[in-house]
């Protein structure tokens, strides 16, 4: 939908709403400057945050007949136009919905049915409902920018997992009274006890100086300096494909998010309902290492699938005797002793 | 040690003990900090049981007191340990006095998807289903490569191997006839064989999937597991 289209419906809304005319008369004015702003041919999808600031901004919306408008002038311009844009995104996002599958909309992100989503700013996040475990409240709504044929894509993104999925079951240990026991680690030579919060992880140096983590430089085993690529979450990276569905098998998944659509140009949300796979850029934090993302749409909506190469390749009959070096997991009591303080890990 | 292995039926009413092999992780990665010298990771300690903050609340019984002791005296450093590596550790219980605890009663707490807890009970043991006790069927059920990923979140996968040339022929022609298919196949327990995996001893039931390729004589044969479905978190199980 243009602007000029998108302008002119949501009058329409408006009249069918019962707004006095004068409310009418005055958002036709406010939305006269911002097409002319935006051009007419501008797509409703394509209004972004920075539009917007350039928008309020500029003479048009400042000044009235070379006169600075009233704050009270602003505010209300500013008010309209929000609404407005407000309007055309549940629009959208309910054409979009007819394209995806529903997914999940973020626990925090606002209800379409009662308050739009705002395209241009993140909203408030409402309260977490009162929860036994901390890890299922989402923090705050997070958003995953892209451009598809230099289109903008915005989807609302939040985590899910087996737990969120159907519930979770761990082990405590219980003392004499009853009361719940900690865990802790306990030095080789016995003589301190360490409860979860009592170590910190540190890289240091020869010296024994620690290094901040920002100065690391990460290299290969000989030595040579990788080249660290900047964060990907934030800037909007292209999504790459369609690819061919069995890309995302040569890959292990390690982290999900379902996404909400938030803008999705009609291009890009038809591929995914068809069953179109992408390729996203990802990279959390400045870092070698990238980690494929993809897109894709099923029954249940947009996900988006972070995973490692698993790195797999073809065996022949003549090939080697496996080496005896894979542990035996089956020894390995999955679910006894739950790593607290991430062990083995290392961060960077 | 010994492998991992799994008990697979094929679709010509085949079936073998064929070993899984764990996916590698990429290489592992040194730092160097700016100058250009060798970093390494190491976990130092904070504060013990006697220095943390629980500890020295309880000593002090007010916050007030416990900050001026702060003030005053340091107690939360303790020079001999702070800063020092803590070396390999092992991992115990503790109790409320921060001692370490031997003889506790072991609960298996059971929360909902919103996080409340629903029950609490002994703790069953589930042992690894991998290799039944009974021959496994084959469950026929294929799935499309995009049914699979658009249904399934494979958290796991291991390729599938032969050690000697029965093996080989099994597992080259379950690859081939996947291939054929472009499908996965559910590979499971129970009856059917589509009842989930659980690959070790008291771990999270799974769904498995076959994945197959052939390349000439080569094959690349995988397993899959599937630790959840992408759905709705809102959707009745």
């Amino acid at each position: 939908m243009k602007v000029t289209e998108g302008a002119q419906s949501y009058l329409k809304h408006l009249e069918a709403a019962g707004k006095s005319p004068s409310t009418c008369a005055t958002t036709k004015r406010t939305l006269a400057l911002l097409v002319a702003h935006l051009g007419a041919d501008r797509e409703t999808g394509e209004v972004v945050a920075k539009d917007l600031d350039l928008f309020f901004a500029s003479e048009a919306a400042t000044k009235l007949r070379g006169k600075p408008r009233a704050a009270a002038s602003i505010a209300q311009l500013r008010g309209i136009v929000r609404a407005a844009l407000a309007w055309w995104q549940q629009q959208s996002h309910t054409a979009q919905q007819k394209a995806i599958p529903a997914a999940p909309a973020p626990a925090s992100a606002p209800a379409p049915a009662t308050k739009p989503p705002q395209a241009t700013r993140p909203s408030a996040p409402s309260p977490p409902p009162a929860l036994a475990l901390r890890a299922f409240a989402p923090a705050r709504v997070v958003y995953l920018d892209l451009t598809f044929q230099g289109q903008p894509v915005r989807f609302a993104k939040s985590e899910i997992d087996r737990a969120r999925l159907y519930g979770l079951r761990k082990l405590i240990a219980l003392d004499a009274q009853g009361r719940e026991c900690q865990h802790a680690l306990l030095t080789r030579d016995g003589r301190h006890v360490l409860p979860t919060g009592s170590t910190a992880d540190l890289y240091i140096n020869e010296c024994g100086d620690a290094i901040p983590r920002r100065e690391l430089v990460a290299v290969h085993e000989a030595c040579t300096p990788l080249s660290a690529g900047a964060p990907t979450v934030n800037g909007s990276q292209e999504v790459v494909g369609p690819l061919a569905a069995n890309a995302l098998l040569d890959h292990a998944a390690i982290r999900v998010y379902a996404l909400h659509p938030v803008i999705v140009p009609a291009r890009l949300a038809q591929a995914l309902g068809a069953g179109a796979v992408f390729r996203v850029p990802y990279r959390s934090r400045p870092g070698a290492v990238e980690t494929p993302a993809f897109l894709l749409a099923g029954e249940a909506g947009a996900f988006l699938i972070l995973a490692e190469p698993h790195g797999f390749d073809f065996v022949s009959p003549d090939q080697p005797v496996l080496p005896v070096d894979d542990l035996d997991e089956d020894d390995i009591d999955a679910f006894a002793f739950p790593d607290n303080f991430g062990d083995n890990n290392d961060p960077a | 040690m010994t492998q991992r292995r799994i008990w697979l039926a094929d679709h010509r009413g085949r079936n073998a003990v064929v070993v899984l092999v764990p996916r590698r992780h990429a290489a592992p990665r040194g730092h160097l900090d700016a100058a250009g010298a060798p970093v390494r990771f190491c976990r130092s300690i904070k504060s013990t049981t006697e220095t943390n903050f629980n500890s020295l609340l309880r000593r002090h019984g007010q916050p007030e007191p416990l900050a001026r002791a702060l003030v005053d005296g340091n107690p939360e450093l303790d020079l001999e340990v702070v800063g020092r590596e803590t070396g390999a550790c092992d991992r115990v219980y503790v109790d409320h006095d921060g001692k370490p605890f031997y003889s506790a009663r072991v609960l298996e707490v059971i929360y909902d998807r919103d996080g409340r807890e629903i029950q609490r009970r002994a703790p069953e043991l589930v042992p690894p289903n991998l290799i039944p006790d009974r021959a496994p069927v084959w469950s026929g059920k294929l799935l499309s490569y995009r049914e699979a990923i658009g249904r399934f979140a494979f958290t796991r996968a291991y390729q599938v191997r032969h050690t000697n040339a029965l093996e080989y022929d099994f597992l080259f022609g379950l690859a081939a006839h996947l291939e054929q298919r472009q499908s996965l196949v559910l590979v499971g327990s129970e009856p059917r064989g589509i009842g989930p995996l659980i690959p070790e001893r008291n771990a999270l039931p799974m769904k498995g999937l076959l994945a197959g390729r052939t390349q000439g004589k080569a094959y690349r044969l995988l397993l899959f597991l599937a630790a959840f479905e992408l759905r709705k978190p809102e959707a009745k199980t």
